[in-house]
């Protein structure tokens, strides 16, 4: 095994997850365990009394560089339900911003007995930085790297197919906008082609496509009319404004015409096809209003997995991290 | 009789190998004073004052390195020039010309003094530096280049440090060109390469970095040899890391350019595919491109065609403890230089009389040595090495300040065992 391997590093001797960086590397029979703890929570969210002791006494530290209200209160809200003592770091605001390096922040809060990070960072590997160098026991959770990988989001969204579409196999799944940028997309297509997905594909301008993405598996289309040909699933990513001045899009309003999901081109997908977004949506940017409120949208569906999706990495990290004479 | 017992030593016994003077077997050396006096037998009267016995080992011209940073002055949390230099003697090099990005900038001749003062008071290795092209390397107005010149500079170099407009490039070129001065330059079309931490392609996609194209790097390139083509200067093309870059210095020598080049030896051995881990000793300038390209670089050294620099960058540990493109690009690599050059000839991946032209003649060529190599008259500037010996180095035993070095632990094949440097013996193991 080697230890800087990116897909290994998140698992303990016993081949179960210990930290939760990427989906990349990890075993069909991991994301499908993942899906099932993630299900049987769902139950539990039903009832009145929502939480259950599995993390209790633990201490989990939100760790956020990069501001996020909303992955950050589901994680919170996903640690509460769990039992575990949450702590709120906006890091964006304080220490770092004094010149505090990353190591020095993460050996404070070491000291003060952490047991798991819960980390969001505008670095590509800044988790798997973290991992490397955390004290052994404090598990890692991953919140969105730079571009490299956002794995929980990726797996609600498994969620959210498995249990709209039934199962992966011979599923056509179409992601569409902004790829370059996408740590969403990136997790989307490994966890899609380890569960059986038939196919991946991305669609957006050139621009906005990765280098050697069909690398990845998945297959790249310029053209949005072919690309939702046969699709059941098709996942809008959000747009930032700001890609409009950096010389990768001429327009808001040529990005709509040509990839913007409305009506009409959603009826060139499956007549059943689900409509997806990680959020938070831009209207009229990249997704006509009709189609995210419309009867194929699970958009909310999504949201509501986000908290059963965290509850479930959560448990599972902080139990592969147990020691022995613990477990 | 003009021989002095405490200045003489003989070499004895060593496989003397020098490929740009045809030496390749067993004969002794004599030096007296700084100098080689004779080659095989001992001239009338010669009294050994020191005996080496190289018996088994290869003794090579001392080596060159056209790309080390010496962190003085300005950066001494990342080393000092005599942790460095003595990091270099320890693989065989006895000259090294550093990099003109010290602070202040190697833009006057009272920091070119200085470092060389420093470099002698250590004793280790000489030193002459690389004045900065542009003053302050800020790319818009020229540095003294002829003060320079005279200040001990061997060459003048911009590095990979952006240049405000070509007209910039033109006028530096044009200016050098009427001295005769060497231009030094690692072209990068830094709008190109914007934000890239590693090369663009499927590794960097996978990982989530920003990658740098290589027309980030060729298209700048191609620029420079237009404009050196135009002014007839004198350019060395330092730390190329493509195959499309070689051909393209390899086509313009072919149409008459005055072009020289150099690789980094790191990128003799990693690629792209070194940076899955995020390990930021992999975080390089220039970047690792593709196994491609390292058959390629690996291929030109062996035919004489490029010469091999250390780019040597020793950082403080902080600089290395950050997620990959927060970390600062570079790797300290004096202290394993010689063991994985030598350890690539045992790979087969270099010969060795590609390894040691590259990091011998190749660069004496560049700097315009004239009496350099293992010959009669020269400076006794050597290196005795045991190929069948182990380079290991751990932090605790490495001399270079910089602990960024991603050799360490390893067993590489082949040790240095002696340097001399203008006839001193200034390691020894």
């Amino acid at each position: 095994m080697n230890p800087l391997d990116p897909s290994q590093i998140q698992l303990n001797e016993e081949g179960r997850l210990k930290h939760f960086l990427t989906t990349e590397g990890l075993s069909k029979d991991i994301l499908t365990e993942i899906l099932d703890t993630a299900d049987s929570f769902i139950s539990t969210q039903e009832r009145s009394v929502k939480t259950v002791p599995l993390l209790r006494g633990k201490t989990v530290v939100n760790l956020f560089f990069e501001n996020s209200t909303r992955t950050r209160s589901t994680f919170e809200l996903a640690a509460k339900r769990l039992s575990a003592n949450i702590l709120n770091l906006d890091i964006a605001r304080s220490a770092t911003s004094k010149g505090e390096t990353l190591m020095d922040t993460l050996w404070n809060l070491e000291s003060m007995y952490s047991d798991m990070f819960v980390v969001r960072h505008a670095d590509s590997g800044a988790a798997h930085f973290i991992a490397q160098h955390v004290t052994p026991n404090v598990a890692v959770i991953n919140a969105g790297d730079g571009r490299h990988a956002h794995p929980t989001q990726a797996m609600l969204d498994m969620l959210t197919i498995r249990r709209e579409k039934g199962g992966f196999e011979n599923l056509c799944v179409a992601i569409v906008g902004d790829i370059l940028h996408s740590r969403v997309a990136r997790s989307q297509i490994y966890a899609l082609k380890t569960l059986g997905a038939a196919e991946v594909r991305v669609i957006g301008p050139n621009t906005l496509l990765p280098v050697d993405i069909e690398a990845l598996g998945a297959k790249a289309y310029n053209n949005m009319q072919q690309g939702l040909k046969g699709v059941d699933v098709v996942v809008m990513l959000r747009l930032q404004k700001e890609r409009m001045q950096n010389a990768l899009l001429p327009s808001e309003s040529e990005f709509y015409r040509l990839y913007g999901l409305n009506r009409d081109k959603l009826a060139i997908a499956n007549p059943d096809a689900i409509v997806m977004h990680p959020g938070p949506i831009n209207r009229g940017v990249e997704i006509e209003s009709a189609v995210a409120d419309g009867p194929q949208s699970v958009i909310l569906k999504q949201v509501s997995n986000g908290i059963p999706m965290r509850m479930a990495v959560m448990a599972m990290a902080m139990g592969g991290q147990q020691r022995k004479e613990e477990a | 009789m003009k021989v002095h017992p405490q200045h003489t030593i003989c070499i004895q016994g060593g496989h003397v190998f020098d490929p740009a003077q045809g030496l390749d077997g067993v004969m002794d050396i004599f030096i007296e004073n700084d100098a080689i006096v004779a080659l095989g037998t001992a001239p009338q009267g010669f009294m050994a004052g020191e005996t080496i016995q190289a018996k088994g080992q290869h003794v090579f011209p001392g080596f060159i390195d056209t790309s080390g940073f010496l962190a003085e002055p300005g950066f001494n949390q990342k080393g000092t020039i005599e942790k460095e230099t003595q990091a270099a003697a320890r693989s065989g090099i006895t000259l090294i010309c550093s990099t003109p990005n010290t602070k202040p900038v190697v833009d006057s001749s009272a920091v070119a003094a200085l470092i060389q003062d420093k470099a002698k008071q250590a004793g280790y290795c000489q030193v002459k530096p690389f004045g900065a092209l542009t003053a302050g390397l800020e790319g818009e107005q020229l540095s003294n280049m002829h003060g320079l010149k005279e200040a001990g500079c061997k060459a003048l170099s911009q590095m990979g440090y952006p240049f405000k407009d070509a007209r910039v490039i033109k006028q530096c070129y044009h200016y050098a060109a009427g001295f005769d001065i060497t231009v030094v330059v690692t072209p990068k079309d830094h709008a190109l390469a914007q934000g890239g931490c590693m090369a663009e392609g499927s590794t960097s996609t996978r990982l989530g970095l920003a990658g740098i194209a290589e027309s980030a790097e060729t298209s700048a390139l191609a620029q420079h040899i237009i404009l050196a083509k135009e002014t007839g200067v004198k350019l060395h093309v330092s730390r190329i890391n493509s195959a499309t870059a070689l051909n393209m210095i390899l086509d313009a020598q072919q149409k008459g350019v005055r072009i020289s080049a150099d690789v980094a030896l790191g990128n003799l051995v990693y690629t792209n595919e070194d940076c899955i881990g995020y390990d930021s000793l992999m975080h390089v300038v220039p970047v690792y491109r593709s196994e491609q390209d390292r058959q390629a670089l690996l291929n030109a050294v062996n035919q004489g065609q490029i010469g091999i620099c250390s780019n040597h960058m020793p950082h403080d540990l902080a600089a290395k403890m950050a997620p990959f493109a927060a970390s600062e690009p570079g790797i300290s690599t004096y202290d394993t230089f010689a063991g994985v050059l030598l350890d690539l000839v045992a790979k087969g991946e270099l010969t060795l009389e590609g390894a040691i032209q590259a990091v011998a003649s190749q660069p004496a060529n560049v700097l315009g040595i004239k009496r350099s190599g293992i010959q009669l008259e020269a400076q006794a500037n050597l290196c005795i090495a045991d190929l069948n010996a182990a380079t290991q180095v751990t932090e605790q035993t490495m001399a270079s300040g910089g602990a960024n070095n991603p050799w360490l632990e390893q067993r590489l094949k082949g040790a240095v065992t002696c340097t001399i440097n203008g006839g001193h013996i200034v390691f020894r193991s």
